[in-house]
């Protein structure tokens, strides 16, 4: 997974991600490392979320709301498109 | 040779030379009158004029003649009519000596900043700049601009956290505090972005990838 993606913003429980960070700086410190190994960094298996809910406030929120406002801050076209061409859609459907 | 009296009404009591004859008859149309008379003196001055010319080598202008800028009257007489022939089109011309006053206050700036007035001012390189304060070239800081929203000339609105991260000498663990500082300020604070490698990664290098949606509202 590369570049900007709602799937970066996958449930992991804060032990999942200290163990990704722990075994990326040991790959960065390794003395040998594969191109196996620097790919297992960079690949991650996409996860279909389960529920509506999560869909829609785990996922897309998380990455529009938290992510991109925190990157780009609120003016990014991307989050204005994404909140007003698929959350707001969303969550009126969910009404 | 018989030529036009209102050709060389200037010269009736001296004599005129046939180069300056020769510039007035050559844009004069032949007469009706006599036109072969007309032709022949034609085509005498020409003659003459070519043998004259043929003499001299080459026509020496002074230079400055070149070189010299208008007078301030013909200037502003010039302005003047312009404005009134196209009132809607409006040029910035020099003014044709320099001014005093605004030389003199350039003087003043020079020597307040103990420049001499003949040294050369280096003016910084808006790249070098751009690397300085941002931490990428002027087309990365374009891309960037383009995700925030931001149009160029915007640079004061981007988020704090690019101008941090482009200082030098910051260690990775220094970028990761940026980071994580970045993303705990939230909206959803139920709902943590997870940071893992890859999310640090993409931030630290800036690499965040296509712009397709971007690209496709633009193209509409």
């Amino acid at each position: 997974m590369k570049g900007l993606s709602p799937y970066m913003m996958v449930e992991a429980t804060a032990s999942k991600i200290e163990e990704e960070n722990e075994l990326a700086d040991a790959i960065e410190n390794a003395s040998f490392t594969t191109v196996k190994d620097l790919q297992s960094l960079l690949k991650r298996k996409a996860v279909v979320p389960g529920s509506f809910h999560l869909l829609l406030v785990v996922v897309l929120r998380t990455f529009t709301h938290n992510f991109l406002c925190a990157c780009f801050g609120a003016r990014c076209r991307l989050l204005v498109d994404l909140v007003a061409d698929i959350i707001t859609p969303l969550a009126t459907m969910r009404l | 040779m018989p030529c036009p009296a209102y050709l060389a009404y200037d010269e009736f009591t001296d004599d005129i030379s046939a180069p300056i004859l020769w510039e007035r008859i050559k844009v004069t149309e032949e007469t009706e009158q006599c036109p072969e008379l007309f032709n022949g003196i034609k085509a005498f001055l020409r003659a003459a004029n070519t043998k004259n010319t043929k003499l001299q080598g080459s026509v020496a202008l002074p230079i400055r003649s070149f070189s010299k800028r208008a007078q301030e009257d013909a200037l502003t007489w010039g302005r003047a009519r312009q404005e009134v022939l196209f009132p809607n089109l409006k040029v910035v011309t020099a003014p044709a000596t320099p001014q005093r006053n605004g030389m003199h206050t350039l003087l003043q700036v020079l020597a307040q900043k103990g420049a001499s007035p003949t040294s050369a001012v280096a003016l910084p390189d808006p790249e070098t700049e751009c690397v300085k304060k941002f931490g990428m070239c002027t087309t990365d800081l374009n891309h960037i601009l383009q995700l925030c929203g931001l149009n160029p000339g915007q640079e004061e609105l981007l988020p704090p956290w690019i101008k941090e991260m482009a200082v030098k000498q910051l260690s990775k663990d220094g970028k990761h505090r940026i980071i994580r500082k970045m993303c705990s300020e939230l909206r959803y604070e139920d709902n943590p972005i997870p940071l893992f490698p890859v999310v640090y990664k993409m931030v630290q290098d800036k690499a965040f990838g296509g712009m397709t949606i971007l690209t496709v509202r633009q193209q509409q």
